[in-house]
């Protein structure tokens, strides 16, 4: 049967399984109402005994599980002067059993406007609706809808509804809600899927499997950030547990998405009320069994990202990672630049006799430069003082030497970096502290918890390359904190100087952390972008990080003065009283990770040569002299002093340096270029897939029967042909390893013409964004919680349709909004059908429909002229005021600082941080990322009332739009407001509404004026017109006309 | 004429296929409903779904806040909920455990964190323990003010939490689950009782001066309820609520005159577009907006009270020394502003003590000890007077005062004497609101780590909330993702009614 069985079928007559669904405190009161309807509605249908996994063929009657049918459009129901369309004859044959008739044609003026925001979210300018309004050709419509088909705004606005979908965040949620790593890259996929007419069964499978893929492509590994988009807690409180969530919720976003189930209940018990037994739930699961975690173990109740789980390099079509052979070349051309320079600054140093400074460090790097077994006596002696005297040794608590592998007081085995780093082993991590504290090294095992001092060191020929100083853990955080004294408590202070060679990427790496003690781990030191930064729980403090330059830095943490970070002898300075958050006493030196050969490891990528850390600030005079000695032991004395170096050159080189510098800093933009890199995307973890198990009530620690990958039971439950997918040489040469084949199985079934839900979901999601409402108004819920279709046939239709048109969206959008229905007035008042139809459930007329929070915000920069309709890249930071940052733990953390240009990019750009919303889009029902979101829904608040009319975007904005009419139309009132209207309302204002508006220009600005004078302040009659117009902008920006779209 | 008997058809069916909720809203908005509706009710089953209908796909425009009958009528018709965030200590505050004394510096394999067993070293109270009152509950000599009310007080000493972290505990805490986007306590109690007071927010949350909460505003979100359930975040100095204040200069005329002119020409569209009810309540909206730009000041201003009132919410106290202390004010102030607001009609209000990290907040990992010296007089003098207050004022018996964290601390020896994480054991305190005053109930093991007798999860707390705000937490449900969310969640929750009155 088609027809969507009875609801009050559901409690009787089922078979012993769904009996116990019954039994549920859910259910309740779907039993009483059964009981109390059931006899209305006459009886009920058998119970089937044909079960598979416990599903009845009873279940599987529901209407959703039936094949799509080809239904024939009922060509009968003509209507007078509506022209035959298919979608239009399924509306009118429900319309005339209700006695209703379709509403007149919207107007031209209120179509364009219409389709604008439908298509694309943005208004048309007026000239578009001009030349629509008069483009006489029959087809003006079809030809606007195609143009905005093709138009990039496109994706933007349709992306945006898939990003709904799909829990779309670019941090991680909870207490450190740290960025995922390139997490934009798949929301610009999704946009470019959407603009590029992605065939909707290729979008469904590059999500699911893009990896597993024979043809897989850079776009279609990024497309599987579908599973690392959600929130993911770095700190669960059982890692077991933890592991279920994160599959849990893949599970769930797959059902929910791609099927419109709601399979979630299914984890602890059957579920109440659609055929999905706990067992197909684990089944289901079971095809993501294989994706590696989002994070490993970086300690037993922490877990850091997991960069060979989350990235995949994006690879070019002759096998080498972009990201590698650009930064390669990139870099390649940088050392040569910075070659140059040395050598420039080295002459120019070197020249400088008078500098008895540089003198004496270039004698002493002249001693250092020699083997030590040939040096000089003088030489040595020079070394040795120098050594000496350079080096504080009091309330020195760690000095790591990589030139010194055996520890003895003698520093000089020919230190270049390059060649003591290709030595470096285990053996020259030493503790070297003279203060007799237990400060020690070990290297942490990627599987293990925290691991013993012995383990990690026996162990480490074996592990990952990753060394690991856990202060924390060690006990070092003893030494370095400062102990509470009776009545007062002394400062925490301490200083690290390190001479590192970071590798500058668009990830985050910390070199250090502090402040371990709980957890506050976003404190310390990392490298990204190009810069050093500092979070010391104030603003961010940075500085520029040469590419593969190496430098010596230099932290000095003094609470409460604060905080210092020298790049060689650049230091900046985070202003006094800034550092709100930390707290004296338990500043501890927690985490002292260095990971410096890693490949794509979280940590510092890159190299060091040398670590001491202090139990105090080291003066400035100290700092400098021990800095000149590691310069000198490093050969670095024209890199770090290049700023002396510059006052010495002469003409020429002056020149060359400039050149030099400009060509850097070309290469340096080239570098930060966000195109290149990896993609947040699925992986597996290694060929053997470890068994999936039903777990008793969901309960991880219980597992009971396994179970196989199987397709769910109400729709067949077939075992699927699975096989394993090797890797391309490209990948597998940057340790990609080959999958389990399962995800690729899955995503097959999903996409079979024969899967009922798949195409009836997806063209109900269309036909909801349309219309404000779905045939089905439960979109990701087709199951018996849902609401049932209104028009079953014509759902079928265009679910048939989106597959006999090969998948296309984009062919189906024009199906739909070639329809009377889609181009029928929204305000046509029927009193009939108000009564009738109050919800116009039959589509008697086109909904009003309001525009989402990205559509306001984006509506007003087209307005004012601002919009920048730059695509894709990692995001925008609007400015957010102190009193909404005030709301997070510390104040403005992992919240950046956007140009005014940037700003005013369109709101899918602007980053999604989990625990930090833009009110301005959270107030307007842009959903928490942290729950898929299938029908918005639209509320009405004071708030948003509040920030409309006072918040600083909008008044910026009405302050913009007002500056265009006064330069388009300088002093000229009344051609202000017409263009006003025109570009905010697409309509002429009437006579009456020019009155209005002429009157208000008159009156705010006699007020204004008048308050200025009572002020005692001096104003001009230009003056009082700029503010009255700015006024009036902001008050079109509020009107309900603005907001919502005929 | 097969296209005139099919629809028909379908058109029965369609009544009784649509899902349950549909069906119900619109049988209990229509015409035939009103008996139907009246005998589901009498379980309250109508009024959640009806409910979830509503607010998730309206199609007639109906105001999320408006106000709602409770279930059935509950003892209190407000909450303030006093969140000691960083977890405060039981055994340092009002659990009073003669064994952990007695075994003070003894070592002990003590769970940690979730199954990590490590030895610890006990560690026993520095503070005094007396009991008060004809109660004689037990208050240390953290609290010399509290101590004197602990006859209004009902302390339940054995709840237990699921996690042993801040980020996934205060959520917990906050939304009943331990994972991201579920909505918060304030949500519920609005979706469940809507707003009395339309001129002010609902659900009104108070931070600490030293920064907010770890997670921030995921801590007063309504997870996948609309927005307009979230919690607004209310403000000591400047604008008191985001966005409240014109940006421009402007008079009160001149804005006056900006609200009219939108009212004006809103009406102008309205007329054109009949039948749409969001588009009057969008004009409503900013009436509203307007009223709170008098009233949410009003509501703040702290003139009116009497010079006694002040000095007992400790709003002229000295500041302590202790670099981290920013003394009783401010804690003070957001009480009273609390009971202000509760006053005029806010539901829910929700003050932070503690903020940032570690000794900023309760967290007391690195000192125990100064932990107290830093908050315990922050917040000592002003639930005394709130508690009064809300006495003489007649308030308190229909006002729920909570007051906890999102766990307890171990009672062992972290660091230099500082205690870590433990939500196996830990306290909370009601009062007023219909819970039994001056009664105590449950217990940890004699050294304060699980609790022992009548050990009770903090759904049960939960669920003992909405009870006595006249909600039952079974049948307030929220419809999303195919469940019946509750704020209990899905695991089973019963009353603590030993300690309802």
């Amino acid at each position: 049967m088609f027809y969507p069985r009875r609801a009050t079928g559901l409690c009787h007559g089922q078979s012993m399984v769904s009996l116990t669904r019954l039994f549920c405190l859910h259910c309740q009161g779907l039993i009483l109402l059964a009981t109390l309807l059931g006899p209305l509605y006459g009886p009920v249908e058998a119970a089937g005994e044909d079960t598979h996994a416990g599903i009845t063929s009873a279940d599987r009657d529901w209407w959703s599980f039936q094949p799509i049918l080809r239904t024939k459009p009922p060509w009968d129901e003509v209507v007078a002067g509506v022209p035959w369309h298919p979608i239009d004859a399924f509306l009118h044959q429900r319309l005339a059993v209700a006695g209703l008739s379709p509403s007149p044609l919207a107007s031209r003026r209120e179509l364009v406007r219409r389709v604008y925001a439908d298509l694309i979210g943005l208004p048309p300018s007026p000239e578009i609706i001009d030349a629509f309004v008069a483009d006489e050709s029959p087809d003006a419509f079809e030809k606007l809808v195609d143009r905005l088909l093709a138009s990039p705004y496109y994706g933007e606005r349709w992306g945006r509804h898939w990003l709904d979908l799909v829990r779309f965040g670019q941090t991680n949620g909870y207490e450190r809600d740290a960025e995922k790593p390139n997490a934009w890259r798949y929301r610009d996929y999704v946009v470019r899927s959407f603009n590029e007419d992605k065939t909707y069964d290729r979008f469904v499978v590059e999500q699911l499997a893009g990896d597993e893929l024979d043809d897989a492509t850079n776009d279609s590994i990024i497309a599987t950030g579908f599973y690392r988009v959600g929130s993911w807690d770095d700190e669960p409180d059982d890692k077991q547990v933890a592991y279920y969530d994160e599959l849990d919720d893949i599970v769930r976003v797959t059902a929910n998405t791609f099927l419109g189930l709601t399979i979630g209940c299914a984890r602890c018990h059957e579920h109440k009320f659609d055929p999905i037994p706990q067992e197909d739930y684990y089944r289901l699961l079971a095809f993501f069994r294989n994706v590696a975690p989002y994070g490993r173990d970086i300690s037993s109740s922490h877990y850091g990202l997991n960069p060979d789980a989350v990235l995949t390099p994006l690879v070019t079509p002759t096998g080498e990672a972009k990201w590698a052979v650009d930064k390669a070349r990139i870099r390649q051309e940088v050392s040569a630049a910075k070659d140059k320079l040395a050598v420039i600054y080295a002459a120019a140093v070197a020249r400088q006799d008078e500098n008895p400074q540089i003198a004496r460090l270039d004698t002493l790097r002249s001693a250092f430069a020699v083997p030590p077994t040939e040096r000089s006596t003088e030489q040595n002696e020079l070394v040795v003082q120098a050594t000496a005297n350079s080096i504080p040794r009091d309330q020195l608590v760690m000095w790591l030497d990589a030139s010194d592998p055996d520890g003895d007081s003698d520093p000089s085995n020919n230190p270049t970096p390059d060649t003591a780093i290709t030595q470096w082993s285990d053996a020259h991590w030493k503790d070297k502290t003279n203060s007799g504290n237990d400060a020690v090294l070990g290297a942490r095992l990627s599987e293990s918890g925290a691991p013993s001092l012995e383990d990690s060191l026996a162990d480490l020929s074996n592990s990952q390359p990753a060394l690991w100083f856990d202060g924390f853990a060690t006990g070092l955080d003893t030494p370095l904190r400062a102990n509470p004294v009776q009545g007062d408590i002394p400062a925490p202070q301490f200083t690290v100087v390190a001479v590192v060679r970071a590798v500058a990427d668009d990830t985050y790496r910390s070199i250090w952390t502090f402040d371990g003690a709980t957890g506050g781990h976003n404190r310390g030191l990392g490298v990204q972008e190009g810069q050093f930064k500092v979070q010391a729980g104030g603003p961010t403090i940075s500085a520029p990080a040469p590419a593969q330059d190496w430098c010596i830095i230099s932290v000095t943490f003094d609470y409460p003065n604060g905080v210092t970070l020298a790049v060689n002898d650049n230091k900046s300075i985070s202003s006094v009283g800034e550092i709100p958050t930390v707290h004296d006493n338990a500043m501890t030196l927690g985490y002292f990770p260095v990971h410096f050969t890693a490949e794509g490891a979280q940590h510092l990528e890159g190299q060091l040569a040398e670590v001491l850390v202090y139990r105090r600030t080291l003066e400035d005079k100290e700092q400098a002299r021990l800095r000149g000695f590691l310069a000198a032991k490093y050969g670095l004395l024209a890199s770090v002093y290049a700023k002396q170096g510059k006052e010495a050159l002469n003409e020429e080189e002056k020149k060359d340096v400039k050149q030099l510098e400009d060509s850097l800093k070309q290469l340096d933009g080239k570098l930060a270029n966000t195109s290149m890199g990896k993609a947040l995307s699925v992986r597996e973890s290694g060929n053997e897939v470890q068994p999936t198990y039903l777990l008793v009530r969901g309960d991880a620690h219980s597992p009971a029967q396994e179970v196989q990958p199987t397709f769910l039971s109400a729709l067949g439950g077939q075992i699927p042909e699975i096989r394993k997918h090797p890797v391309s040489d490209n990948l597998s040469k940057y340790g990609v390893q080959s999958t389990s084949g399962r995800r690729h199985a899955l995503a097959d079934w999903m996409v079979d013409p024969k899967n009922p839900l798949t195409a009836r979901v997806m063209a109900n999601r269309l036909w909801h964004y349309h219309f404000g409402k779905g045939i089905v108004p439960t979109p990701s819920d087709f199951g018996q919680t849902g609401t049932a279709p209104t028009h079953p046939e014509l759902l079928d239709y265009l679910a048939a349709e989106l597959i006999r048109g090969g998948w296309q969206t984009k062919r189906l959008h024009r199906l739909i909004m070639t329809s009377w229905a889609y181009r029928q007035s929204s305000r046509a008042a029927d009193d009939h059908a108000m009564e009738i139809d109050p919800d116009n459930r039959f589509l008697w007329r086109q909904n009003l429909h309001r525009l989402s929070g990205e559509a306001i915000r984006d509506a007003v920069l087209a307005v004012s002229g601002r919009l920048n309709s730059t695509m894709e890249g990692r995001g925008v930071f609007p400015t957010l005021s102190q009193e909404v940052l005030a709301t997070q733990s510390i104040s403005g953390n992992g919240w950046e600082k956007s140009s005014l240009a940037e700003q005013c990019r369109r709101s899918i750009y602007v980053f999604v941080k989990r625990t930090l919303r833009v009110p301005i889009l959270e107030a307007f029902d842009v959903p928490t990322p942290d729950a898929p979101e299938p029908a918005r829904p639209q509320t009405t608040i004071s708030p948003q009332a509040l920030i409309l009319l006072n918040g600083s975007f909008m008044n910026q904005q009405a302050g913009d739009f007002a500056s265009r009419l006064q330069s388009d139309f300088p002093g000229d009132s009344r051609a202000q407001v017409r263009r006003a209207y025109r570009l905010a309302f697409g309509r002429e204002p009437d006579d009456e509404e020019m009155k209005t508006a002429l009157n208000y220009l008159a009156w705010q600005g006699q007020q204004w004026t008048g308050q200025r004078q009572a002020k005692n302040e001096p104003t001009q009659e230009a003056d009082a017109s700029v503010y009255a117009l700015k006024s009036f902008c902001r008050m079109l920006f509020n009107l309900n006309e603005f907001v919502y779209v005929d | 004429m097969f296209s005139r008997q099919s629809p028909a058809h379908s058109e029965s069916c369609q009544t009784c296929t649509g899902s349950r909720r549909e069906f119900l809203w619109e049988m209990g908005a229509g015409f035939a409903g009103l008996a139907l509706t009246g005998m589901l009710d009498e379980d309250g089953f109508f009024a959640s779904q009806a409910h979830a209908a509503v607010t998730r796909q309206a199609d007639r425009y109906v105001d999320p806040l408006a106000p709602r009958a409770a279930h059935f009528a509950g003892k209190a018709k407000r909450c303030i909920f006093l969140f000691f965030y960083g977890g405060p200590s039981a055994v340092d505050t009002w659990d009073y455990k003669p064994e952990l004394q007695k075994r003070d510096g003894q070592t002990i394999d003590i769970e940690i964190r979730r199954n990590t067993f490590q030895q610890k070293q006990i560690l026993g109270s520095q503070r005094k323990f007396c009991r008060y009152g004809k109660s004689g509950l037990w208050c240390s000599d953290a609290f010399p003010h509290i101590s004197q009310v602990m006859d209004e007080l009902c302390v339940i000493k054995s709840l237990y939490a699921d996690t042993f972290a801040h980020g996934s505990g205060m959520i917990q805490m906050n939304t009943g689950r331990i994972t991201q986007g579920y909505p918060s306590l304030g949500s519920w109690l609005g979706y469940g009782l809507g707003n009395v007071n339309n001129n002010l927010p609902g659900y009104v949350v108070m931070l600490d001066p030293r920064g907010g909460p770890i997670s921030g505003s995921t801590n007063w979100s309504s997870g996948f309820m609309p927005a307009a359930y979230q919690g607004t975040h209310l403000r000591n100095k400047g604008e008191p609520i985001l966005d409240l204040i014109p940006k421009e200069d402007m008079t009160h005329e001149m804005q006056r005159h900006e609200f009219d002119t939108l009212a004006h020409l809103n009406a102008k569209h309205l007329a054109d577009r009949p039948g749409y009810s969001e588009l009057p309540a969008r004009i409503s909206s900013y009436e509203l907006a307007y009223q709170l730009q008098s009233t949410a000041p009003e509501a703040m201003d702290l003139s009116t009270e009497d010079q006694k009132t002040l000095e007992m919410y400790g709003l002229f106290d000295p500041k302590p020394d202790h670099k981290l202390s920013v003394g009783s004010e401010p804690f003070g102030r957001q009480c009273l502003i609390g009971r202000r607001l509760l006053e005029r009609g806010v539901r829910f209000v929700q003050i932070y003590s503690g903020g940032g990290h570690q000794q900023e907040s309760w967290d007391a990992h690195a000192g125990m000890e100064e932990n107290l010296a830093i908050h315990a007089p922050e917040v000592d003098r002003p639930i005394h007077a709130l508690i009064t207050d809300l006495k003489r004022r007649g308030m308190l018996e229909d006002t729920l005062v909570i007051c906890g964290g999102e766990f307890g601390r171990q009672p062992v020896s972290q660091l230099s004497a500082g205690r870590d994480h433990n939500p196996k054991g830990f306290l909370y305190w009601m009062a007023g609101g219909g819970v039994k005053p001056g009664f105590s109930y449950g217990e940890t093991d004699p050294l304060g780590h699980a609790a022992e007798e009548n050990p009770r999860h903090i759904r049960d707390l939960h669920a003992t909330i909405l009870q006595l705000m006249g909600l039952d937490h079974e049948q307030l449900t929220y419809f999303y993702g195919g469940l019946d969310h509750k704020l209990t969640t899905v695991k089973p929750a019963q009353v603590i009614d030993e300690v309802v009155a």
